[in-house]
């Protein structure tokens, strides 16, 4: 009998403990079932009128339904607890977070970290330059004559030079680090240029006369670099940069200081060039210039003649990024409209 | 330049269609811009015969004609005064809409029906005759389009020849040569190459004296008389100009032209009866002296010009344009024919300077092949007199410095493969070779090379690897992987720098803009830079482009007020290079400007705020050394004189912070807001301390704030610095906690923590030590303990 109403009392404290939710009704539970005139407390007040079999088997019994019972309590109380609080102290969770603000980098330098991460890890060193450059080292040194129309005021901002050392330029093209950085260096040596060049041209849609430029330069000795390795190198980029394979094709093309001269396409990457309006239905993106250094460019440097060899290409970050991220008119780049920006 | 495709088939013998030619020339020599059908306008245009002439019932100066277009006669009103019955004429049928905009329809005009009109040259848009009607040819097939006729079904092939190239390749020959190159045939001048020379013919030509022989390298003078029979160019070669854009003239002037555009060698026409003295010189101008040229403009010459001058003066300007004076006209009796050959340079220059951009001067420009002058004529005079009917009288000619031997280029096989990285055949390369008319002697892995005259391009042995490389075509050039040393790549510390810098920034915020290296007077005179020490551009785009910028901060602000409005929050920084000029030399320095506006109620801690992200940004930049931020003496004229700070690490000032002037804040709408400006190559040349570690305090510190009155005028540094002086040894940290103004007072605290490190402090010796910070504040700057 005695085992039975152990065995019922533990089952219906537990069951009650978890049903439990607040903490008047808590309150009373743990008087009914733990507390000094509980039914337990009851049953073993009652042991020492018991048999000495039964008291042996109910004992023990008796001690470890307070054990449970104590057990349901405790997590009864902690539930009781935890839902007060619950309710008490609620909040909608729904409000937006306050979100500390979140600056953007601009769409130019988060690519120009991009291309200097490339070449970085083919060994290519990223080299710095002067945006204001001499006349010499922007175009004598690059093998443009003098009365090379490029030269012309319509096509060059020119600095008013009066009182200066040399009459300076700011620089139309990123190659002008070319024979400075050679004056410094000796071959073999692989660098990219990345920076600011300047047309003295009437700003559009598609014109601006401040852009971004990329240069990059390979040089060893005569033979060891060839065309094959720049097809190799410029694949390279593209396939990274792009994240898919892209096709060179070099076309005939002359600049004064690289000779073979090629102009750049890549396989065109948004139709994949299958012909969309960005290619002109050509399949082909014009990117840039490139070729093997001039030996003369080596002679303005100071380098032997015929003792290296190289290759020199630059392409349009501006025109890359326009590209990559759809923008239409080019002038949004230099224009500092936080609209544009907090885009990228 | 544009090329007629019919006349580039008809020359190189071709058979490709027009695209895939452009994709020919595209991939081996030029780009091509544009492939298109020539619009003629000239549908609905027909050849019709005059079979009948009738006076117009009611109008005395109009003629009723019976005009057959081949199946039919139909009958069309004429007011032409050269109408002629036999004559073939070019008829607009009804429905057709001139490129004039005129449009034909069947009309009664003045009670007679007319279907149709019998145009003139400039009704059709193929000429300039407009007095009379279009006679063409009696062998004119009647009722065939006149477009056919005048062989206007074809299409412009627009090519942009590279400028290395233009001695070869601007001409229709030129370019049909390089044509039959790539598809390896060799293309020959279609007539005997004899040198002309005067005694030719009959002498009696002017005398020539070639004064400025720097800049004319050859001239060739033929004249003809045109007097005894006058006849024009074909109306074929008459269409083709016009679809290359040039209107027929008169007679002698077309052919000259066409023969511009088949072989490149600009030539002028003057009337020879014009040309005073009958004796020309080819000289300089005298600086003053005035020409008036073709197009009608009067132009003052510079001593820089050459001209053509007869005894008077001068009567055209060399290379580029006639004179009015002496241009032909209808009364024309005999001309002058000058094919010569003048220095680029010069030419262009002259150019430029008078604004005259005429196709003569293009082709000089860029270069004519020298041979022209000694073996055209030889192909000109005969045409001249089979075509035109004209006498040729004889010529002069003038060659200055002696013509180069042929030139010669030793080239050793290998080359190719080192530099181009492929292997092409040898048969393969002579050929090649061969078929650009380059002369191949072999020995061995040697070649010696001629080069013809009209491939000035060509001159050492990169150049014959360049022609090699493009005619086989760059497409068989397979990449390759260079074998190279692995050599570290150098590190780049103000590349390293900005990126953190930037990134920093971005992380407190701050979007990065990108403005112009250079500004107007307003900014410069914001920048607080002197005149003299900002670089000025010698041909800005406009004003407010003109000077090279010495500071980031007037565009940045210039931004934030073009952005007040777009967000309720405005973070700028900008990174760029800023312009100095230093004594004689231009200098550079990278900078990093940050802008900071605020909702309104933030905006009276808007200093505070900045310069703390700016401390923080130092901080992450890895300065651990003192920063002090000292008052400006002279700040940008932008920034409020009282709540500007100069940036001073190390004794070296590092940049700028402030807020913005009230005016300036007026200028820029309500809205406070604070700029600071640093350099970066100042930065990156602080000494960074190497770092070790300290050991951990073993024992406890005691904490203790105190706070201090101090007069207004104390600031807080002032006071931390003579605490930090009193406190040790027992003084291990000072940290500034509040300061608040009360009156002409101010109230400054500060934690600070005491302890040793060998022990634990007693209470009596933390106190002793507070006691004798409070005594040296109350010597140093009359602080009171505050209670």
């Amino acid at each position: 009998m005695v085992k039975e109403n152990i065995a019922r009392i533990i089952e219906e404290g537990k069951e009650a403990f978890a049903l439990a939710t607040e903490e008047m009704v808590f309150a009373e539970l743990e008087k009914k079932y733990l507390g000094r005139k509980s039914d337990l407390s009851d049953i073993l007040k009652g042991l020492k009128d018991l048999s000495p079999e039964e008291k042996r088997e109910a004992g023990p019994l008796a001690n470890e339904g307070r054990l449970v019972l104590e057990r349901a309590a405790e997590e009864a109380r902690t539930r009781i607890a935890s839902f007060k609080l619950a309710s008490e102290e609620h909040i909608d969770i729904t409000v937006p977070g306050r979100k500390p603000a979140v600056g953007h980098l601009h769409p130019i330098t988060r690519l120009t970290h991009e291309v200097e991460d490339i070449f970085s890890t083919l060994g290519f060193s990223v080299v710095g330059g002067q945006e204001v450059e001499t006349e010499f080292y922007n175009f004598d040194a690059l093998n443009i004559p003098s009365d090379h129309p490029a030269r012309d005021m319509q096509d060059t901002f020119w600095i008013d030079s009066e009182g200066l050392d040399s009459q300076y330029v700011l620089r139309t093209h990123t190659s002008s680090v070319q024979v400075r950085y050679m004056e410094a260096h000796t071959p073999p040596f692989r660098i990219v240029i990345p920076g600011r060049a300047f047309r003295n041209e009437a700003t559009d849609a598609s014109h601006e006369h401040t852009y971004h430029q990329f240069e990059c330069l390979m040089v060893d000795e005569r033979g060891k670099v060839t065309v094959a390795h720049f097809k190799h190198i410029a694949e390279m980029f593209f396939r990274e940069f792009f994240g898919r394979d892209v096709k060179v094709r070099l076309r005939p093309s002359f600049f004064p200081f690289t000779e073979p001269s090629f102009e750049f396409d890549i396989s065109c990457i948004l139709c994949d060039a299958k012909g969309c309006p960005v290619c002109k239905q050509s399949g082909w993106l014009e990117i840039g210039g490139a070729g093997m250094i001039h030996q003369k460019v080596f002679e303005k440097a100071g380098y032997d003649a015929g003792k290296y060899q190289g290759f020199a290409w630059g392409f349009g970050l501006t025109r890359l990024a326009m590209m990559k991220y759809g923008v239409t008119d080019i002038r949004l780049f230099m224009d500092g409209d936080i609209r544009f920006i907090r885009q990228f | 330049m544009k090329f007629s495709y019919n006349w580039l088939t008809e020359l190189s013998g071709t058979k490709k269609s027009p695209e895939e030619l452009a994709e020919l020339l595209l991939t081996h020599s030029f780009e091509v811009e544009e492939v298109r059908p020539y619009e003629h306008g000239l549908s609905g245009v027909v050849v019709g015969e005059v079979v009948a002439i009738a006076p117009h019932p009611n109008a005395d100066r109009l003629r009723v004609a019976q005009v057959s277009t081949g199946e039919e006669s139909r009958q069309i009103v004429c007011g032409a005064p050269n109408i002629a019955v036999g004559q073939k004429v070019a008829v607009v049928m009804p429905g057709t809409k001139l490129q004039n905009g005129m449009e034909i329809e069947a009309a009664e005009i003045r009670g007679a029906s007319s279907l149709g009109m019998i145009a003139s040259e400039e009704e059709l848009g193929i000429g300039q005759g407009k007095e009379g009607i279009v006679v063409l040819p009696p062998d004119s097939p009647v009722g065939s389009p006149l477009a056919t006729l005048l062989g206007l079904d074809d299409v412009i092939v627009d090519v942009k020849i590279l400028p290395n190239r233009g001695r070869d390749a601007l001409s229709h020959f030129g370019l049909a040569r390089e044509i039959s190159a790539l598809e390896g045939r060799i293309l020959d001048l279609p007539f005997p190459q004899e040198r002309f020379s005067s005694e030719q013919g009959v002498r009696d030509a002017f005398t020539l004296s070639v004064e400025a022989k720097s800049a004319c390298l050859f001239y060739a003078g033929l004249l003809f008389d045109l007097s005894t029979e006058k006849k024009s160019i074909s109306l074929e070669m008459k269409g083709r100009m016009l679809m290359l854009g040039h209107h027929s003239l008169f007679p002698a002037v077309d052919l000259a032209q066409y023969y511009s555009l088949l072989y490149g060698q600009p030539m002028h026409v003057f009337d020879a009866d014009k040309i005073s003295g009958r004796s020309l010189s080819v000289r300089f101008a005298h600086p003053g002296e005035v020409l008036t040229v073709l197009s009608g403009h009067e132009i003052t010459l510079s001593g820089e010009d050459i001209v053509i001058a007869d005894s008077k003066g001068p009567i055209a300007l060399a290379g580029i344009s006639g004179g009015k004076e002496s241009a032909v006209s209808e009364e024309t009796k005999s001309v002058w024919v000058e094919m010569a050959n003048f220095d680029p340079a010069v030419i262009r220059r002259s150019r430029v300077r008078h604004g005259l951009p005429t196709a003569a001067a293009y082709l000089f420009e860029h270069g004519v092949d020298p041979i022209w002058p000694a073996i055209l004529p030889s192909s000109l005079i005969p045409s001249f007199e089979k075509t035109l009917g004209a006498q040729y009288k004889g010529g002069v000619r003038y060659q200055g410095s002696e013509e180069k031997e042929k030139r010669v280029i030793h080239f050793s096989f290998d080359r190719i493969e080192s530099t181009l990285g492929i292997v092409i055949p040898k048969e393969k390369v002579i050929s090649l070779l061969r078929g650009l008319s380059i002369g191949v002697e072999m020995s061995g892995e040697e070649m010696t090379l001629s080069i013809p005259s009209f491939r000035s391009d060509l001159l050492d042995e990169v150049d014959i690897i360049e022609e090699i490389g493009r005619v086989y075509g760059y497409e068989h050039i397979s990449p390759s992987i260079p074998l190279v040393p692995l050599l570290l790549s150098e590190e780049n510390k103000e590349e390293q720098m900005s990126r953190v810098a930037l990134s920093e920034c971005a992380a407190l915020g701050f979007d990065e803009i990108m403005t112009y290296s250079f500004y107007g007077k307003e900014e410069r005179e914001e920048s607080g830079v002197p005149l003299d020490e900002h670089l000025r551009l010698r041909n800005p785009m406009n004003p407010d482009q003109a000077y090279m910028r010495a500071k980031l901060l007037p565009m940045l602000f210039r931004k934030m007020r073009e952005n007040m409005y777009r967000s309720e929050s405005l973070r700028l920084v900008e990174r760029g290079k800023v312009f100095f000029r230093e004594g004689a030399a231009p200098r550079e320095e990278d900078h990093l400007a940050l802008a900071l506006s605020e909702k309104e109620s933030d905006a009276s801690e808007i200093f505070f705020r900045l310069k703390g992200m700016a401390e923080h940004l130092l901080e992450v930049l890895r300065i651990d050394t003192e920063i002090a931020f000292v008052h400006a003496k002279s700040a940008p004229s932008f920034f409020h004189p009282g709540k500007t700070a100069q940036v001073v690490v190390e004794g070296k000032v590092i940049g700028i912070i402030g807020e913005a002037h009230p005016d300036c804040m007026k200028k820029f709408g309500a809205r406070k807001m604070a700029g600071a400006e640093f350099s970066l190559d100042a930065i990156r040349d602080l000494s960074l301390r190497p770092r070790s570690m300290r050991p951990l305090p073993k024992f406890p510190f005691v904490t203790r704030d105190i706070s201090l009155r101090v007069p207004e005028a104390v600031t807080v540094a002032s006071l931390e610095e003579v605490i930090r002086r009193a406190g040790p040894p027992l003084l291990k940290e000072c940290v500034f906690f509040d300061v608040y103004e009360k009156g002409r007072e101010k109230n400054i605290s500060f934690r600070l923590a005491f302890g040793a490190a060998d022990r634990t402090i007693e209470k009596t010796e933390s106190d002793h030590a507070f006691e004798h910070i409070v005594e040296e504040a109350e010597s140093v700057l009359g602080a009171q303990l505050s209670l």
